[in-house]
């Protein structure tokens, strides 16, 4: 493995976290009013993939099982954002979440029928993505 | 991927075809006067709903590679893979937003085209609010 996971140690996380200092350095001299969005960010991107990841590595361990609740967690948190957007609509959070069902269901549907992607990983090796 | 992008999609198709049916109100409502049914009268601004929300994922999938370097890819050719097993995951995943945003703006565009009219063909309430 030449990768580059393990040359990052939390110290460079926290380092590397001089660009968001920077950042809301820029948003207070300019007064966009962003700081406290950008500390949110960046801490939800803190949190939300320390989570993720954890649990993707368990669920691709052979934990395939598990998929569809990915899935659902995914699909819903993206309808409550898209279905916000569209608040002047009514049932906007419906139309949301069946379009973006549909074009997770279509896509996936094509790609499994077709047999470009295999629907069960393969376990032993992981070899691919 | 395929979630978020349609997500982005589905944003954009509603808000645009609600926003385009506020502002071109009287249009849309001379168009169901003259006895055109709702899909009918809101045709063109849906057609530019849906065409607009596609937009995005169309110019990303022309420029992939040139302004932004894939992170699978990238992640992949890292770890050590051979570029052509990279290369190839990479094109399944856009062709498969492409095709996802397609599906993701015609439910989004039909549905909301769905909930801005009555059943008797007449614009919502709160549409008509709107001055125009």
């Amino acid at each position: 493995m030449n990768d580059l996971s393990g040359q990052i140690s939390w110290a460079d996380v926290s380092l590397a976290l001089l660009l968001v200092a920077v950042a809301m350095v820029i948003s207070r001299v300019r007064r966009t009013g962003l700081e406290g969005d950008i500390a949110v960010a960046s801490f939800r991107s803190f949190a939300q993939l320390l989570a993720v990841g954890f649990v993707l590595d368990f669920v691709f361990d052979g934990n395939s099982a598990l998929t569809p609740v990915v899935l659902l967690v995914m699909i819903g948190t993206a309808t409550l954002t898209s279905g916000g957007r569209g608040k002047r609509i009514p049932g906007a959070y419906w139309i949301a979440a069946l379009s973006v069902s549909a074009a997770a269901g279509g896509t996936l549907g094509v790609l499994l029928a077709l047999g470009i992607v295999p629907a069960v990983p393969a376990p032993p090796s992981r070899s691919g993505p | 991927m395929i979630i978020s992008n349609a997500m982005n999609t589905a944003s954009l198709v509603m808000s645009r075809l609600r926003d385009d049916l506020g502002a071109h109100r009287r249009e849309v409502e001379a168009h169901l006067s003259l006895g055109e049914t709702a899909t009918e009268a809101s045709a063109s601004w849906h057609r530019s709903a849906v065409r607009n929300g596609m937009l995005p994922i169309i110019d990303q999938t022309k420029v992939v590679g040139l302004v932004a370097l894939p992170g699978a890819m990238t992640g992949m050719l890292l770890a050590g893979a051979s570029a052509s097993s990279a290369i190839r995951l990479q094109l399944v995943v856009m062709y498969m937003l492409v095709g996802g945003g397609a599906f993701a703006a015609l439910v989004a565009g039909r549905l909301t085209v769905g909930r801005l009219f009555t059943p008797d063909h007449q614009l919502i309430r709160s549409v008509r609010r709107v001055a125009g």
